[in-house]
């Protein structure tokens, strides 16, 4: 396997740097989606960002990465040694892949076919679901995922629960992930429930600017020939950024979100004609995790605003034959809402 | 094979560059760092001519690493690890297989006619290219719109094709004579120009992805360190775009300095000027070649290069090339393939659907389980009382999956003066309405456009509403109709999406009267007679369809063209687009309802 690129190093793209990192700090703003060309370090920026963050503690021989502080009651594991003191355990924070033709004993779990076959037993191996437990779950060309492994997956991903009732098993246990998505539109559409249930979504284009193309061959050039060293040199920067992430999540709760925040964000969504309340939530959530990576105390109606086309633009009801994109639409929108504030 | 080529005639072309030594460049270049470029994209037909360069690349390359060979028919559970089950079975003992993917580890992974491959498979071998487990070679036969899925193509640093080379099938004397060198080429040095030189090719080049100009950065540094350069050249950048973008070198001309602008090459012109305004064209780019200790340091490395592609249209070419490569991909990639180990499960059965089905092997237990107690008293003497439990034939289960087979609705519009002015906006009306509920269906849609001489696949199957969106906004109407080219157009679409496994269904938009014949010559006569030709093969292939009158008066004609095609006649009076899409939906419905079994 080789090195991780280093987060920091990153040349532009900096909604989509923004929406993860956000993404990271309250994974209750519920996954990212992020639709571009080939080529455009999607998968780098989340493997890189799952480098920035320290190892999760797990319980020592859990197969699902159980919190030891937090012990869920759902975990088939954990409630074996429940009597037992737990012992922990360190691990880096998982990245899984779901590849596009995974089945669906491969990411939900299944009979272990082992016990099954040598012991006669009838024990539960864990699939996809439960190794992205408190990590990220990422779907390259989630565009081209099959209808029945993404109803899956919304449904884990909404829940934070795996139920596995199959193969004569019948267990519950907890999935809890960050759902990183990306794909290319041209090859296919993404069904509006799918769209819908990522938190934040964002169009990634490769630059078109020289320099900034010349940048990125250079720092790519530089990580292929000498990782370590490249690595060394960014070593400080992506410590940092490691830092202030945890220190936001330590600070999210006690960030103000006064209800004049809430009016802007219901006005914006009722403007737009986006259908449920998950667009405002999701706004506000986003807000206040931008609020806490800024130091802030409170949310300002213009960390909102700055949030609110990665929260709105995939919620639009489309009009296929609508020649202007979302995002036009959402800045408009937002362009007479920050008129109205001022 | 190099043997057999001896008694071939030989074809000699003198302007055709020698492509064995291209060949045995692109090896010797592989070699260097096989995992960091990824692979090699060869495109040719199987033959002497493909044989010989895999000879070349083999006896170069191949010394360290180990070769394995598949092709796109592998089982998907055959790719990737899993369990022996017979071994297991037989043993008592899990018994791991290894998948495909984990056998080609630190190698080769040879990949025969890689325009077949799935999705699924090439976003697979992707991942692992990735993660720098093997490289691949992919063996590309594809023809006309079949291509690599681009995901693999994007990943593969140098290409080869093999249709521009001329035949004196004598690779002997080009292998030999270059020595592959051991080192690793780090300690190359690549000036700046050189290296803006990489993103502005690029980008001319339409290669949008920033994995292009790295393979070009990499093959150019490769280049140079077989040369026993310190520095990169622009010559090793000139040879590498030839081995990365697939591209046929041509002389360079004289660099006389005078050059004039090329206005073929907007985009890099554009993007050269708005992003370093000093340089205002790309002709200025690399004057400040202070660092670079090469010779030819006041040479123009960007008119250098364009000057040795440019007259070969090289936007073009290489756009149809490798326009599969670019952001809007187009042309099929692999079959769509019924998997056998995808889609909902349906309840297990006693027989496999064909080779490749899985054993489901849950319910050939609980098929086992019930007469253990039996066979154990009946098999006494047997040496598999021992066993935990007795399997048989007769209980081995199979899985079946059920996938819902996709739709292909393909509008063969009549956008010719007579139907243009009467019912052309109102076609786009239903089109559009239809385009709508595709998208959520997942089913796609094909545009044929007949008027003028010919006929035209506007929009090739696509569930992109972005790309037929596109489409439709461009379609003109005006001048005669060249029907039974609009037909054979169809009925191409039409069979090869039978081949992919989809249901075709042909919406025919026309009022049935034609005018000009299938080699694009006037003549209501002939053009008739080439109409009921097309209808009557439409007919006997036995694909669907539905023709929608859409002159003022529906008259008899395109009622006949209905009954020889064998589809259905749909007239449709004025004003009622939103009638048509409704009639069109209900027969899509009909023919995707069959999710049947696989």
């Amino acid at each position: 396997m080789p090195q991780t690129y280093p987060f920091s190093a990153i040349v532009g793209q900096y909604e989509m740097k923004r929406a993860l990192l956000l993404a990271a700090i309250d994974p209750a703003i519920g996954g990212v989606l992020v639709l571009g060309d080939r080529g455009t370090g999607k998968s780098t920026a989340v493997r890189a960002l799952a480098a920035l963050l320290p190892p999760i503690k797990t319980v020592l021989g859990c197969r699902f990465n159980c919190d030891p502080a937090a012990p869920t009651v759902d975990c088939p594991d954990c409630q074996r040694n429940s009597n037992a003191r737990l012992k922990i355990d360190k691990r880096p924070i998982p990245v899984i892949d779901l590849p596009l033709g995974a089945s669906e004993d491969r990411v939900a779990g299944a009979l272990d076919i082992e016990a099954a076959l040598t012991q006669g037993k009838k024990t539960f191996q864990p699939g996809l679901l439960a190794a992205a437990h408190r990590g990220f779950l990422y779907v390259d060309e989630v565009n081209l995922l099959e209808d029945h492994l993404v109803d899956l997956l919304l449904d884990v991903a909404a829940s934070g629960v795996n139920l596995v009732e199959r193969d004569g098993l019948s267990l519950r246990h907890p999935a809890r992930f960050v759902l990183v998505g990306s794909g290319n539109p041209e090859e296919g559409e993404l069904r509006p429930q799918l769209l819908d249930r990522f938190g934040l979504s964002l169009d990634v284009t490769s630059p078109t600017d020289i320099a900034e193309r010349i940048e990125v061959v250079k720092r790519r050039d530089a990580f292929e020939r000498d990782p370590a060293q490249f690595l060394d040199s960014w070593a400080r920067k992506d410590a940092a950024l490691g830092k202030r992430i945890l220190k936001a999540r330590a600070e999210l709760n006690e960030i103000a979100v006064g209800d004049e925040i809430l009016e802007i964000a219901a006005g914006l969504a009722i403007k737009l004609g986006i259908d449920g309340s998950r667009g405002e939530l999701t706004m506000m959530r986003a807000a206040r995790a931008l609020a806490a990576y800024e130091q802030r105390e409170r949310v300002t109606p213009e960390l909102l605003l700055a949030v609110a086309p990665s929260c709105l633009r995939h919620r639009l009801r489309r009009d296929p034959m609508d020649e202007s994109g979302s995002s036009i639409r959402v800045e408009r929108a937002i362009a007479s809402i920050s008129v109205a504030v001022a | 094979m190099t043997a057999d080529t001896g008694d071939l005639p030989m074809i000699e072309r003198p302007d055709a560059p020698d492509i064995w030594s291209a060949v045995a460049r692109a090896a010797d270049v592989f070699a260097m760092d096989p995992f960091l470029l990824g692979g090699i994209h060869l495109k040719s037909q199987a033959g002497p001519v493909r044989d010989a360069a895999i000879e070349i690349l083999q006896s170069r390359i191949s010394k360290q690493l180990p070769w394995l060979r598949m092709t796109p028919s592998i089982a998907d559970d055959h790719l990737v690890d899993g369990y022996d089950l017979a071994a297991t079975l037989a043993q008592r003992e899990l018994v791991a297989r290894s998948g495909m993917l984990s056998r080609a580890k630190g190698g080769i992974l040879v990949i025969a006619m890689a325009e077949r491959l799935t999705a699924l498979q090439a976003a697979l071998i992707a991942a692992a290219i990735d993660r720098r487990e093997f490289a691949v070679l992919l063996l590309d036969e594809g023809l006309s719109d079949e291509a690599v899925h681009p995901c693999l193509l994007d990943r593969v640093a140098l290409t080869l094709e093999l249709s521009k080379g001329r035949l004196p099938l004598k690779p002997g004397d080009t292998a030999s004579a270059l020595a592959a060198p051991q080192e690793t080429p780090r300690e190359v040095a690549v000036p700046e120009p050189v290296m803006e030189a990489c993103c502005a090719l690029a980008l001319a080049l339409n290669r949008s992805s920033m994995r292009a100009p790295s393979h070009l950065l990499n093959v150019t540094r490769i280049l140079a360190h077989l040369d026993g350069e310190a520095t990169a050249s622009t010559e090793a950048l000139r040879e590498a775009v030839g081995l990365v973008f697939g591209l046929t070198p041509i002389a360079a001309e004289d660099d006389s300095g005078e050059n004039p602008e090329s206005p073929d090459i907007p985009q890099l012109d554009d993007t050269a000027a708005e992003s370093q305004p000093e340089r205002n064209q790309a002709e200025n780019l690399p004057h400040d070649l202070e660092d670079s200790e090469h010779a030819g340091a006041d040479e123009t490395i960007a008119v250098d290069i364009l000057d040795a592609y440019l007259p070969e249209d090289v936007l073009q070419a290489a756009a149809a090339a490798r326009g599969a490569r670019g952001g809007a991909s187009s042309g099929k990639r692999g079959p769509s393939q019924r998997s056998v180990s995808r889609g909902r499960r349906l309840a297990a059965r006693p027989r496999p659907e064909n080779g490749r089905s899985a054993l489901d092997i849950v319910a050939t237990l609980r098929a086992a389980v019930p007469w253990q107690t039996i066979r154990r008293t009946a098999t006494a003497s047997d040496a598999a009382t021992d066993r935990p439990i007795a399997i048989r034939r007769e209980d081995f289960r199979y899985t079946r999956f059920s996938a819902p087979s996709e739709t292909l609705a393909i509008f063969a519009v009549d956008a010719s003066g007579s139907s243009a002015h009467a019912r052309l906006g109102e076609a786009k009306g239903a089109i559009e309405t239809l385009l709508g509920q595709c998208y959520a269906r997942r089913d796609a849609v094909a545009l044929i456009v007949f008027r003028g001489a010919q006929a035209e696949i506007v929009l090739p199957p696509t569930r992109s509403l972005l790309r037929a969106r596109r489409a439709l906004v461009a379609m003109a109407g005006g001048g005669p109709t060249p029907l039974a080219g609009g037909l054979a157009l169809a009925r191409l679409l039409a069979g090869k999406a039978a081949e992919r496994g989809q249901n075709a269904i042909t919406i025919l938009m026309t009022d049935g009267r034609a005018n000009i014949a299938l080699d694009g010559t006037a003549g209501r006569e002939r053009a008739e007679a080439d109409t009921r030709r097309m209808a009557a093969a439409f007919r006997l292939a036995g694909l669907s369809s539905v023709l929608v009158d859409t002159a003022r008066r529906p008259r008899e004609h395109a009622a006949d063209l209905a009954r020889a095609m064998g589809g259905e006649y749909l007239p449709l009076p004025a004003g009622r687009a939103q009638d048509l899409s409704l009639a069109v939906r209900s027969r899509m419905d009909r023919q995707s309802s069959n999710t049947r079994p696989i």
